[in-house]
C-alpha cells in the first residue's frame, strides 16, 4: 500500500462506528510504541526532563505518566536537572 | 463473603490477570478487552460459561491481537500491537483501567448487581461500543449465547476446600494448563523461586534444598527481613502425583519461629486445571520470656492484619503459579 492509499483509507469515514474503533486500537498502538521509546530512553540514560522535551510535554506529566509504569529494572535517575 | 468484600476480591483478581495480559501487548492500560482475557481464566461462573462456548485463552488473546492488526489495516497501518506475547507485569503497579473498563466494573457492581465475576460479564456483553460482541463472534459465539449460557443454572462447585483456620487461607483458580503440566511445575523445588515470591533462589546443600528469602524488591528497594529468617530450609512433606503437594519452608536460625506452608491441589477442568492453594503458617514454640507473656494479646491486636495478610500471600502464590503457567 502506497502512503496516498493509505491516507485515503484512514480518511473513509463511510463506517463511522468502524473508523471510531480503530482508532482505539490506534491510541493503543501510539500509547505502547511511546512506553517503548520512554523505557528505551531512560536505558540510554535520558533523563526524565530531555524525555519530556522530545516528547514535548511537562518533565512532570511524563514523570507521572510513566513513573510507576516503566520497567521496574530500569535504574532511573533519582533526580535530574 | 459480603458485597463489598466481593467486588473488592473481583476488582483486585480481574486486574492483576488483565494487567499481565494487557503486558503481552506492550500495554499498560486496562482495556475492555483485557478484562475479557481475564474473564476466561476466571475460575467462577463466568469463566466456566465462557470456556464451556468453547473460548480458550490462546483463542482469545489471537482474537484480540487480530482485532486490533484488522482495525489498524483500515486505518493504513500494516502492524501488529508491539508486545512480544511475554507477561510483564508482574511486581508493577502501573497499571490504569480505561473509563470504559471502569464502567464494566461500576456496572458489575451498581443497581443491585452482585459484583462477581458473572456481573462483570453481564456487564461486557452489552457492552456498546461493538469491541466484545467482535471478539466473541470471531471466538464463534455471539452475546446473545453466552447469556444464555450464564442463565443456566451454574455447575456445582467441586468439593469445597477445607475451612480455614485462624493462620491459613486457601484460594482456587484456574489455569489453562493440563493436570501433568501443572504438576510439574509446582512439584519441582527448582521450580519454587518462579511461583513463591518469597524466595530469591535455592541451592542443595548436602543433600538438602535451602533457599534464601528474597531481600530486594524487583525495583531494587530493600525488603525489611530479619537476618534470621533469611536462611529457609525447603521440605516437599507430602506428594502425590498428579494431584497434590504439600512444601513446607522451615528458619532454621529461628527454630521458635513459625513455619510457611504451602499446600496444592490439582484437578483436572474443562480445559486445563482447577488449583487450590492452601498456604498456612504453623505454629512453631513461639516466643520466649517476657515476650511470650503478651504473646496473647499481640496475636488478637494482630488478628485483623494477619487475616489480610494471609490472604495476600495465598492469592500471590495462586496469581504466580497462574501467570508462570500462561507464560510457558
Amino acid at each position: 500500500m502506497n502512503s496516498t492509499q493509505a491516507a485515503a483509507m484512514a480518511a473513509d469515514t463511510t463506517d463511522p462506528r468502524a473508523g471510531l474503533r480503530a482508532v482505539t486500537s490506534l491510541r493503543a498502538l501510539a500509547d505502547a510504541l511511546e512506553l517503548r521509546q520512554v523505557e528505551a530512553g531512560l536505558r540510554a540514560g535520558m533523563t526524565w526532563q530531555q524525555i519530556a522535551d522530545a516528547l514535548g510535554v511537562s518533565r512532570q506529566a511524563v514523570h507521572k505518566k510513566y513513573s510507576k509504569r516503566i520497567d521496574p529494572t530500569i535504574n532511573v535517575p533519582r533526580r535530574a536537572s | 463473603m459480603n458485597r463489598m468484600s466481593r467486588i473488592i476480591a473481583t476488582s483486585y483478581d480481574l486486574t492483576v490477570a488483565a494487567s499481565e495480559e494487557a503486558s503481552r501487548f506492550g500495554v499498560r492500560d486496562i482495556e475492555i478487552e483485557h478484562v475479557l482475557l481475564a474473564l476466561v481464566l476466571d475460575e467462577g461462573h463466568a469463566g466456566r460459561t465462557l470456556r464451556s462456548a468453547g473460548i480458550t485463552l490462546d483463542a482469545a488473546r489471537s482474537a484480540v491481537a487480530d482485532q486490533h492488526r484488522e482495525q489498524l489495516a483500515t486505518l493504513g497501518i500494516d502492524t501488529d500491537l508491539p508486545g512480544d506475547g511475554r507477561i510483564r507485569a508482574a511486581f508493577q503497579n502501573g497499571h490504569e483501567w480505561t473509563d470504559r473498563a471502569t464502567k464494566l466494573l461500576n456496572d458489575s457492581g451498581s443497581h443491585g448487581r452482585k459484583g462477581d465475576t458473572e456481573a462483570v460479564l453481564r456487564a461486557a456483553l452489552v457492552e456498546r461500543s461493538g469491541t466484545i460482541e467482535d471478539l466473541l463472534k470471531r471466538l464463534g459465539t455471539t452475546p446473545a449465547d453466552v447469556a444464555s449460557r450464564l442463565d443456566d443454572a451454574p455447575d456445582a462447585p467441586n468439593t469445597p476446600p477445607p475451612a480455614d483456620g485462624r493462620l491459613s487461607r486457601t484460594r482456587t483458580a484456574f489455569v489453562p494448563a493440563p493436570v501433568d503440566d501443572v504438576w510439574a511445575f509446582v512439584s519441582d523445588v527448582e521450580r519454587l523461586p518462579e511461583w513463591d515470591m518469597n524466595l530469591a533462589r535455592i541451592q542443595q546443600e548436602h543433600g538438602a534444598w535451602t533457599g534464601e528469602t528474597r531481600t530486594t524488591a524487583p525495583d531494587g528497594k530493600r525488603l525489611k527481613v530479619r537476618p534470621n529468617v533469611v536462611r529457609q530450609q525447603i521440605l516437599r512433606t507430602a506428594a502425590t502425583e498428579p494431584n497434590h503437594v504439600t512444601w513446607e519452608m522451615r528458619y532454621p536460625d529461628a527454630p521458635r519461629a513459625n513455619r510457611r506452608r504451602i499446600s496444592i491441589d490439582i484437578d483436572p477442568a474443562p480445559g486445563g486445571s482447577r488449583i487450590t492453594v492452601r498456604f498456612a503458617w504453623v505454629r512453631g514454640a513461639g516466643p520466649t520470656g517476657l515476650r511470650r507473656l503478651v504473646a496473647p494479646v499481640t496475636r488478637f491486636l494482630a488478628r485483623p492484619i494477619v487475616s489480610i495478610t494471609l490472604w495476600v500471600q495465598v492469592t500471590a502464590l495462586t496469581s504466580a503459579i497462574s501467570r508462570a503457567l500462561r507464560n510457558g
